[in-house]
């Protein structure tokens, strides 16, 4: 009933809409309410575009209005884009006549849009994201609300296509041609101060969004009523093609665009390689266009490189994790109400970032470890990552006091006393991390939930003495924790659903992704991890040159989409030497499969100092030579070189077996979560869809077996598939 | 009648300017006195919303928070709904006038429970252009137009530049100076020294000093202090406090004796060994209603009970406190004896040993206050039982957490002595004295 609105357009239409609320005012604006109909957010779908549509010639026909405000219903979300569900859908079904009619529709409409006398202007609150974007960008003007969610991205590349609704058109032709390509190629997300100062939004408004979303309460917020404004001006006066300013002014000079895209484009290929075609494809979109007019460039230039794109495995792929990823999500049940105040015991590497981060999501944080100097080290390293923040104009110094004030350290364990949740990361001993437990326990309510951040122990093993079993839970992170999205929460036999609802559910306040995983040596991602990371010590042992086992994992696109491409040597330098072998020598449970090179890797830790990395300053370490030198005088071994295929055979084969024992164990259930866990785990590329998923694609099952049990002959029983292998069903 | 009680309290340790807190402001430091509160409540299962207001003491007000109490605790983590604020007017006696106004509004029935707080960050008091040159910058920031622009640097930057006839005027410095009589709290000192009927010579204020060193050094060594101070955590530094770092290791009558004075270089005889020094530092003391603290079975640390202040001439404000233990002896009917110690803030050793010598002598209280009504001798101190672990001198005197200090530091000495009474006092620039008894019981 309260959603009825007065005045209406005409009599009728409103019945007709179902993800849109229309109200003329008595001025003669029309606002448009977008509203998804079963939604959090709202999506461009052949429903949504073709109500669009009828608005569209509504305005345009309806001599009463004289104008239209676009604005969202859904508080703090304006529009998340096309619909990837039913892209992916025409991708897995290789059918595109749908999407096509669609694109097609879009372009002829965001046109009449442009061409109409009377004036569209968007009122964005909430992130304007890919096809969102691109429908404000066919307004003739758009305002920002300084909302904390309000950001403009066209994040399509992420997905391996481009921005497909004239957005490679339009948003050249208003914020210049560099400013555009640097929006478009890396889906940088824009803010509205920083969208003002680039031209992007006409105007940044300070506006209290309603929390009633009715149009008719929502017509009331400054935003609303600037853009009602602004259309009452626009209708006087249309708007005037702005002037560029500065550099960008230059760049966007018809004689200098072709330098300015060939910069683009070895910017690109500098860090995604020739891996993934779409920005490119964007920058030829963008190159061509730029020479005719917007609705010809739309349907002659972006829209077949869009289908063609669309049509690719990488995008498919690209569509598919990034679902996977909102399944995760979905999948992992949050308990309610969650936790507020959280202990993190441990104040190392892991501890301190971790504690940081609940800090930022705004959980009162206790950090606890035994040693003051640690604590303080840790402190000094939260302030940095802030103030690093605020430096950026990130968050405001206000957001830097409460996060710092948020975390209180101490050395005393009572202080976690009260918590209903502990982080546990102490350093990897398993008597430390039980005696921590048996600590906490003597000190903690029964209710409490003790989550273990372990990377090398199983959660059983550290909850064997436990008085209450069931309150143990896995919380891995990845380290570093700001970047990697993934947490495996790791289910035990006895871990009660309390305990995981709730560890889920801090995960995703965190904005991870929770992969529930079962409780086993490594996890999931440490184990499958560890295969490829032994092979490639092993590699360096018989004499194979670093930078060449490091170039055939680039070549093949390990940690390609972290925008910096790197091989197992250079991660094991990452993760330090003492902390890999630490997880290669706890994996040793797994079996005759994990054969680590303590003897060579004792050579790169000298007492009492660092460990020897294998790179130093971007060249191969000297002192890591060496030490690979002084090992190979003790063990003598063969030198013939080995060819990329059989590199690139014994680094990835392994990882695949060992997935699919992880499946048949149960570790989790579905290939896909595999994919997902190695993607945003360790860094397997995208575009190759995942680590099943590329085996499934380059291999059959029995091929794969054979070619294990090839390398089992020559290399030993490390190699040897599991039973099953080839019979498939991964 | 409603009995105040302090439940617990504790501070950071005393850092000198310019050491480890100098990068932090007084309400970050407030901020992490409040947090350490907050982490004491949940180990009490006391709820948070139990407090109902926060009263803080900080006298350099920092200028980008005029409320640094309110700052301290909303982003600390107390809930947005119990409200703060601050005392600053009472310069050095802030901190126990705050205990007091939370006593009263206990008292008083209008709240039960208040957190007190005192912070100061005496390393961030800004340094301020002269008022020539600050009126030139403001007047810059109106120019529009380009000649408006240039005539304004033309006129700006000889001025900025000059700093010998337009000097920056350090703000310490002017915080420090009474406009009343035009004289820095040194010089305050040096009447009080320089006072024939007084009779106090330089020996006498090095060997005090000294005295304050070696007691505040042994309190540390026989661990006394881990009652009362909390180690603090820096992030600013990455760093890590423990201990008070203004305690001198090598005080001593033969390296105190070669300080030059710096307030009357040629004719005085107040130095910086014999001063108190600049502090930067916080502090808490959570108070409640006998009833309810008992209630709750929280400890209980002690009693705030009456308090007094007085005001003196400015130019000797060191000797108000004598005015003002005065008046708190009659008005509670206790005698001096009836105490067991005495915390008299060591502002300068020549202020202590003026106020311990006028409340001893029948003549000099004539003389000093007898024409504002207060002639009778009040008795002696005994030296064990005044400032028995040092003060203001070796510790430091951050102005606005002094008074807490003395508050914690006494009530944590009467446990240890098991003793009932304690009375502290603090001169306060400007010519006024402040002072409270604490009980046990």
């Amino acid at each position: 009933m309260s959603d009825r609105h007065p005045v209406t357009a005409a009599s009728g239409d409103e019945a007709e809409l179902k993800h849109f609320k229309i109200l003329l005012l008595d001025d003669g604006i029309l606002l448009a309410g977008f509203d998804y109909a079963g939604k959090s957010v709202n999506v461009l779908n052949a429903e949504s575009v073709s109500e669009w549509q009828h608005i569209v010639h509504l305005v345009g026909q309806t001599d009463g209005i004289k104008g239209a405000v676009l604005l969202s219903l859904k508080e703090g979300n304006f529009c998340a884009g096309a619909d990837l569900e039913q892209m992916h859908d025409a991708q897995t079904r290789q059918s595109f006549q749908a999407m096509e009619r669609l694109v097609l529709t879009v372009h002829r409409l965001f046109d009449e849009m442009a061409r109409s006398s009377k004036p569209f202007v968007a009122a964005v609150e909430g992130p304007c994201l890919g096809g969102g974007l691109e429908l404000a960008l066919a307004c003739h003007g758009r305002l920002a609300g300084t909302h904390t969610k309000t950001c403009f991205a066209l994040p399509e590349v992420k997905l391996g296509i481009l921005p497909g609704f004239g957005g490679t058109q339009r948003l050249p032709r208003l914020i210049g041609l560099s400013a555009a390509l640097e929006m478009i190629t890396a889906g940088k997300t824009v803010y509205p101060r920083q969208a003002l100062r680039m031209g992007l939004v006409d105007e940044m408004v300070t506006s209290v969004p309603s929390s009633v979303r009715t149009l008719d309460r929502v017509r009331h917020e400054t935003l609303v009523q600037t853009a009602v404004g602004k259309a009452h001006t626009l209708r006087r006066q249309p708007a005037q093609p702005k002037p560029l300013h500065g550099i960008q002014r230059l760049l966007n000079f018809p004689a200098v665009r072709p330098l300015v895209c060939h910069y683009a484009r070895r910017q690109v290929i500098q860090r995604v390689g020739h891996f993934y075609p779409a920005p490119l494809r964007a920058i030829d979109a963008i190159q061509k266009g730029m020479s005719e007019g917007v609705l010809d460039a739309s349907l002659t230039i972006e829209q077949p490189l869009l289908l063609e794109l669309m049509a690719s495995r990488t995008s498919e792929y690209l569509v598919g994790l990034f679902l996977a990823g909102e399944t995760v999500k979905r999948n992992a049940a949050s308990a309610s109400p969650g936790v507020t105040r959280v202990a993190v015991l441990g104040a190392g590497l892991m501890g301190a970032q971790i504690a940081g981060q609940l800090a930022e999501k705004g959980h009162p944080v206790v950090l606890r470890d035994i040693s003051p100097s640690i604590l303080a080290k840790a402190m000094g390293s939260i302030h940095k990552a802030q103030t690093a923040q605020v430096r950026k104009r990130l968050i405001q110094p206000s957001d830097l006091r409460y996060r710092l004030s948020r975390i209180a350290p101490t050395v005393r364990i009572e202080d976690v006393r009260s918590a209903p949740l502990v982080i546990e990361a102490v350093s990897e001993k398993l008597d430390v991390k039980r005696a921590v437990l048996a600590e906490f326990e003597s000190h903690a309510g029964p209710e409490a939930i003790f989550a273990t951040n372990t990377s090398s122990y199983t959660v059983a093993a550290i909850a064997a003495g436990a008085a209450h079993q069931e309150r143990c839970v896995g919380l891995h992170f990845f380290n570093p924790v700001a970047k990697m999205q993934l947490v495996e929460v790791v289910r035990a036999p006895f871990t009660s659903n309390q305990a995981l609802a709730q560890a889920c559910g801090l995960a995703k306040r965190l904005g991870k992704f929770p992969l529930v995983v079962n409780d086993g040596p490594g996890f999931l991602v440490n184990r499958i991890l560890s295969r490829y990371l032994a092979e490639a010590v092993i590699l360096v042992g018989e004499g194979t040159p670093i930078r060449r086992i490091d170039a055939v994992a680039k070549n093949f696109g390990m940690a390609v989409d972290s925008g910096h491409p790197m091989g197992p040597l250079e991660l094991l330098d990452l993760i330090g030497l003492p902390v890999g072998m630490h997880v290669l020598t706890s994996l040793a449970v797994l079996g005759s499969r994990i054969e680590s090179r303590d003897a060579l890797l004792q050579h790169f830790l000298p007492e009492n100092q660092p460990p020897v990395t294998f790179w130093k300053a971007g060249k191969e370490n000297p002192r890591a030579l060496q030490a690979i030198s002084r090992y190979r005088r003790t063990v003598p071994s063969d030198t013939s070189p080995l060819s990329d295929d059989l590199l690139q055979e014994r680094l990835f084969l392994p990882m695949v077996d060992e997935a699919v024992r992880c499946l048949r164990e149960t570790i989790v259930e579905k290939p896909w979560q595999i994919d997902f866990a190695l993607t945003y785990g360790i860094g397997f590329p995208a575009f190759r869809g995942g680590l099943l998923t590329w085996a499934r694609q380059t291999i059959t099952p029995s091929q794969l077996a054979q070619q294990l049990e090839a390398l089992t002959a020559k290399y030993g029983k490390r190699f040897e598939p599991c039973p099953g292998l080839a019979d498939g069903g991964w | 009648m409603r009995n105040v009680v302090v439940v617990d309290g504790f501070r950071t340790p005393f850092c000198k300017e310019g050491t480890e807190f100098r990068e932090t402001d007084a309400d970050v430091l407030g901020a992490w006195v409040v947090r350490d509160m907050i982490q004491r409540c949940h180990r009490w299962n006391l709820p948070l919303d139990t407090i109902d207001c926060v009263l803080g003491s900080n006298v350099a007000t920092p200028m980008h928070a005029v409320n640094p109490t309110r700052v301290a605790a909303v982003t600390a983590g107390l809930p947005l709904t119990i409200p703060a604020d601050t005392v600053a007017g009472k310069n050095c006696g802030s901190g126990v006038t705050a205990l007091y106004y939370a006593s009263l509004r206990i008292r008083s029935g209008d709240a039960d429970t208040v957190l007190v707080i005192g912070m100061e960050a005496m390393s961030r008091i800004p340094v301020v252009y002269h008022k020539h040159v600050a009126d030139l910058l403001l007047q810059y920031g109106k120019a529009r137009t380009l000649r408006e622009r240039l005539a304004g640097t033309a006129a700006l930057l000889p001025k900025l530049l000059n700093l010998t006839r337009y000097p920056p005027q350090v703000g310490l410095l002017l915080g420090l100076t009474d406009p009343m009589c035009d004289l820095i709290m040194g010089l305050t000192a040096e009447n009080i020294a320089k006072d024939p009927m007084l009779g106090i010579s330089r020996l006498e204020q090095d060997d005090y000093a000294v005295r304050s060193h070696t007691r505040a050094a042994a309190a540390w060594d026989k661990g006394l202090f881990a009652d009362e101070v909390v180690p603090m955590y820096v992030p600013e530094l990455s760093g890590y406090v423990e201990r008070d770092n203004g305690i001198r290791a090598d005080a001593g009558q033969e390296t105190f004796a070669n300080m030059k004075p710096v307030f009357d270089r040629r004719h005085g005889s107040v130095t910086p060994a014999n001063a108190s020094q600049i502090t930067d530092a916080a502090a808490a003391v959570l108070l409640m209603e006998a009833e309810k603290a008992k209630s709750f079975g929280l400890p209980i640390l002690g009693y705030v009970r009456e308090y007094a202040d007085f005001g003196y001439e400015p130019s000797c404000m060191g000797l108000a406190p004598v005015g003002a233990i005065a008046k708190l002896l009659s008005k509670t009917g206790l005698a001096l004896k009836d105490c067991s110690l005495f915390e008299i803030n060591e502002a300068f050793a020549s202020v202590v040993l003026g106020i311990s010598r006028i409340l001893d002598s029948p003549s000099l209280m004539e003389r000093k206050f007898g024409r504002y009504g207060l002639t009778e001798r009040l008795g002696e101190i005994p030296p064990d039982d005044l400032n028995p672990h040092g003060g203001a001198i070796a510790l430091g005197h951050p102005v606005g957490v002094s008074g807490l200090r003395l508050a914690l530091t006494s009530l944590f000495e009467l446990r240890r002595r098991d003793a009932e009474r304690a009375l502290i006092s603090a001169c306060v620039g400007g010519g006024q004295g402040v002072a409270m008894i604490l009980e046990r019981e």
